[in-house]
């Protein structure tokens, strides 16, 4: 077993990350009622768009304050001030994300005091997120710089605590993979006898969020989203976190329910728990292991859905052999190393590469599924391999079954998916020729 | 993991606010793409051009996600981002656009680079230009620059300067080829998109010598003056570059509205055929007329089923103007149309499709994208007639989305130019209107007030 982590070293290269305005739009994305008014000329906002409509299937909530050439030298204050008023007025919403783009930051614009001023005339949450340039940070610091504010804002002290009461940390609501997650952790949670209170963010209500402070335990599920506001939390109202590698496959979803027991003192019911849904899923999901065992993988996503994903197909008997994060995630590294050492395989950690360097690797891999976006979708169409849609941008794909990465009833998902990709090839494998050829 | 249907309302009725997109005033309604997503569009797929997007990650992922994953449905062939970082912000970025050009030339081996700056380096005010033109001696290719800030416009300028530098920069003076035409402005790379036009152009005599900039090579730019005449295709963007041409190589242009629906084809056919003179136009005559014999036998239950619906139109200014043609001949009454930009000469394809198709109503049509709250609310209302109707736009549309609960959406899914085009699309109406599901989601998707209008007759 060996792990080669690459970084490279191009000037210009075509890479698969996003901005940081863009990672801020997503914390926002998951809040129900919230919109989200950029101070940017109109392609930045109306690009983000665009692309989840096509996404999501839903245009998404979003305003900007057009800024354009005259704006650079009388400033765009005023601007975004009129749009605030006009944002409200028409939409009404419970929460206004104000969020910097490169114009915004570069000119100097300063939207806190924009925020606070026109906050007085509107009951309507205003929430300014500086820094937030594309040239600051990419998409995953993005979202944590708008997460910590919102948490700054919303959330209300509170003494009293609910009794076995979690937060879900780390959740981008626009991935396409997030509600089939939520899904399935709350039912684990449940059956564990423990009620989420916030899932952050993830079709979340301002009360949701303003009430997360009376959590007992707060959970990272995607360490690069969630790590930084279980921190805060934990600095802040004294909420302690866990964050271990993520609830995917039977190993991984076994220890994460542990793991949380372990903080509530419920290990004999979550050893019941774990025995029952074992028993029920590993008898399927063998049968679709069949199938995809053997089978060359790359991964491309961000670090905790590479892990996710990672721990599955091991599980299945697959080979993880190029796996390319989209941002750093060096805890997500090191989960990916400790199942590389467990489950025998030996990747390729591609961390933010250029996409010509990943197409290369794949093609000189010999792989054989492709989880990814849009992006390796037609990669994978050229080399008339499988792929499976993801994370974000998808394009090609719909929204319309609520399927996961994560728990139990995922695995059997997936066993199910990449069985019946692959069980034709068994059963139709004498062709005319009278040639077996499997 | 199955949702029930009552959250599945709440979870689809939680956007509220998309009930009242129509009377978010305009002034801060992102409405349109800007001028970079518009010059990578037009120089991303072109073969053996590297594209050089100097600018933050997030304009590359954006342009990269919307203009080719979303628009143009391929991924461009060679384009890179030099990442700006906050360093590059503060001390300057020349350096390392210098680098990126010389790394691009190395890697690559291109026949050409296009350098593109987005907002951050114009706000600093990089020499750029100056770069550019000291690197050109030291590059083996040709070396284009756009400065495509998207403070500084939109889309359409972003292509308009790309094609008018690759007429300045890249074509080269050329002996005539006889009866050739040139495409210009076909920014989609889609064959299927341009497959029927070039069909009828060669069934009436005419060779197609080049489609700019859509999957050309630069060897093909090269050599565009070689054509008789260019035949004007994307009148927003593409007008600059025939009348550069028409200067420098002495290539005239003509320009007509796009080939969409039966109509407004054979209208383009007579049009060019009738510069090429002779037996082209002979040829032209019977061509049209066993092609529109073809396309009204094709589509007739289709247009019976169609006869009288009403019909929006939103989309970018030439397939604006042609949809009202195509969905005339379908027999929808387009009750309003919609497109982004406003241009002088959109305006007068308006007229003359208005006349061609011989409306005896005027749709109402909203041009300017800084709408009074007056003119949005008498939209809302002209869409509330919409019910039962069809709903064509692009994904770029705002208003499609409420309107799913009461519209078919129709994409521009192609090929819908030409005849063949147009038996597709009618086939494709046809077939989305009919699904029995529709009456479910107009249930199950919140409506807006006072959208439950009467049925239409025979339904």
């Amino acid at each position: 077993m060996s792990v080669n982590i690459e970084v490279d070293k191009y000037v210009a290269k075509r890479s698969i990350d996003h901005c940081a305005a863009f990672g801020a739009f997503r914390a926002f994305y998951g809040m129900n009622d919230a919109i989200v008014f950029f101070n940017s000329p109109f392609g930045c906002a109306f690009q983000i768009a665009l692309t989840f409509t096509r996404h999501a299937r839903r245009w998404p909530s979003i305003l900007s304050s057009l800024v354009m050439q005259p704006d650079l030298i009388f400033g765009t204050e005023e601007k975004v001030k009129e749009g605030l008023r006009v944002c409200y007025n028409s939409v009404k919403p419970s929460v206004i994300g104000l969020i910097a783009c490169c114009v915004s930051d570069t000119t100097g614009a300063d939207l806190a005091r924009v925020a606070s001023e026109v906050q007085q005339e509107t009951p309507a949450k205003i929430i300014a997120v500086e820094g937030t340039a594309g040239y600051r940070g990419d998409h995953v610091d993005g979202y944590n710089q708008a997460i910590l504010r919102i948490l700054d804002e919303l959330v209300k002290e509170s003494k009293e605590k609910i009794p076995k009461s979690v937060n879900l940390l780390g959740l981008v609501s626009d991935e396409r993979m997030t509600i089939g997650d939520v899904i399935e952790v709350k039912r684990l949670l449940n059956k564990l006898g423990v009620t989420v209170i916030c899932p952050l963010t993830h079709y979340t209500n301002v009360n949701e969020i303003a009430s997360s402070s009376k959590a007992e335990l707060n959970i990272v599920l995607n360490e690069e989203y969630g790590l930084k506001a279980a921190e805060f939390m934990q600095k802040r109202f004294g909420i302690p976190y866990i964050a271990t590698s993520p609830p995917a496959g039977l190993d991984g979803t076994s220890e994460w329910i542990r793991k949380v027991a372990e903080h509530f003192r419920l290990l004999d019911k979550a050893e019941e728990i774990i025995r029952e849904e074992t028993i029920e899923t590993y008898q399927r999901v063998y049968i679709g292991s069949l199938y995809a065992a053997g089978r060359n993988v790359a991964i491309v996503a961000d670090p905790s859905t590479a892990v996710a994903l990672t721990q599955l197909t091991a599980e299945l008997g697959m080979i993880p052999k190029i796996i390319a994060l989209k941002s750093n995630g060096t805890l997500s590294q090191d989960h990916i190393k400790t199942l590389a050492k467990r489950y025998d395989f030996s990747p390729r950690i591609m961390v933010k590469p250029d996409y010509y360097d990943l197409e290369e690797a794949i093609k000189s891999s010999n792989i054989e599924v492709i989880f990814g976006s849009t992006y390796e979708h037609w990669l994978a169409r050229k080399l008339k391999i499988t792929d499976f849609a993801v994370t974000y941008p998808i394009s090609h794909s719909l929204p319309i079954f609520e399927a996961g990465i994560f728990g139990y009833k995922n695995l059997r998902y997936w066993a199910q998916r990449i069985g019946d990709v692959f069980a034709p090839e068994y059963l139709f494998a004498e062709t005319i020729d009278g040639r077996y050829h499997i | 993991m199955g949702e029930s249907l009552q959250a599945q309302k709440e979870r689809l009725g939680r956007f509220r606010y998309l009930d009242v997109w129509e009377e978010v005033p305009r002034t801060c309604w992102p409405y349109t793409v800007c001028k970079l997503y518009g010059a990578a569009r037009a120089l991303g797929h072109i073969r053996g051009n590297a594209v050089i997007i100097h600018a933050p990650r997030g304009c590359f992922s954006n342009v990269m996600n919307c203009a080719f994953f979303c628009i143009q449905r391929k991924p461009p062939y060679i384009m890179v981002s030099t990442q700006m970082d906050e360093r590059d912000v503060i001390y300057g970025s020349e350096e390392k656009l210098r680098k990126a050009v010389q790394e691009v030339e190395m890697r690559f081996k291109p026949d050409m680079i296009s350098v593109l700056t987005g907002c951050a380096p114009e706000i600093t005010g990089e020499n750029v230009a100056g770069l550019i033109e000291e690197m050109r001696s030291h590059v083996r290719c040709p070396l284009l620059y756009v400065p495509a800030a998207g403070h500084l416009g939109y889309q359409h300028e972003g292509v308009e300067e790309a094609l008018v530098a690759l007429v300045n920069q890249i074509m080269e003076p050329q002996e005539k080829k006889r009866r050739t035409v040139n495409l210009m402005g076909h920014l989609r790379p889609v064959i299927s998109c341009r497959l029927e036009e070039i069909r009828l152009l060669n069934k009436i005599g005419l060779e197609v010598n080049a489609v700019i900039p859509g999957d050309s090579t630069v060897e093909e730019i090269r050599r565009a003056p070689a054509a008789e005449l260019n035949v004007l295709r994307c009148e927003s963007s593409a007008e600059p570059a025939c009348q550069r041409m028409e200067e420098k190589f002495g290539v005239p242009y003509i320009a007509t509205p796009p080939p969409f629906g039966v109509t407004l084809t054979s209208r383009w056919l007579r049009k060019i055929a009738q510069f090429f003179g002779g037996d082209v136009e002979e040829r032209a005559e019977k061509v049209i007329e066993e092609e529109e014999k073809r396309a009204w036998a094709a589509t007739e239950e289709y247009r019976r089923f169609l006869k009288g619906r009403p019909c929006e139109i939103e989309a970018g200014p030439s397939r604006f103007v042609g949809m009202i043609g195509l969905a005339n001949d379908l027999g929808l009454k387009v009750l309003y149309s919609e497109t982004h930009t406003a241009h002088e000469r959109t305006e007068k394809y308006l007229r003359e499709v208005l006349e061609a198709c011989k409306l005896d109503y005027q749709p109402y049509t909203a041009r300017d994208p800084y709408l009074t709250p007056q003119q949005l609310s008498e939209i809302v209302r002209i869409k509330e007639r919409l019910r039962g109707g069809l709903t064509f736009c692009s994904d770029g549309n705002q208003s499609c989305v409420r309107d799913v609960a009461q519209q078919v959406i129709m994409g521009y899914e192609p090929p819908h130019e030409g005849y063949t085009g147009f038996i597709n699309f009618a086939r494709q109406c046809y077939v989305k209107r009919r699904t029995p599901l529709l009456r479910y989601i107009e249930d199950i998707l919140p409506n807006p007030p006072n959208a439950r209008l009467p049925p239409i007759k025979g339904e």
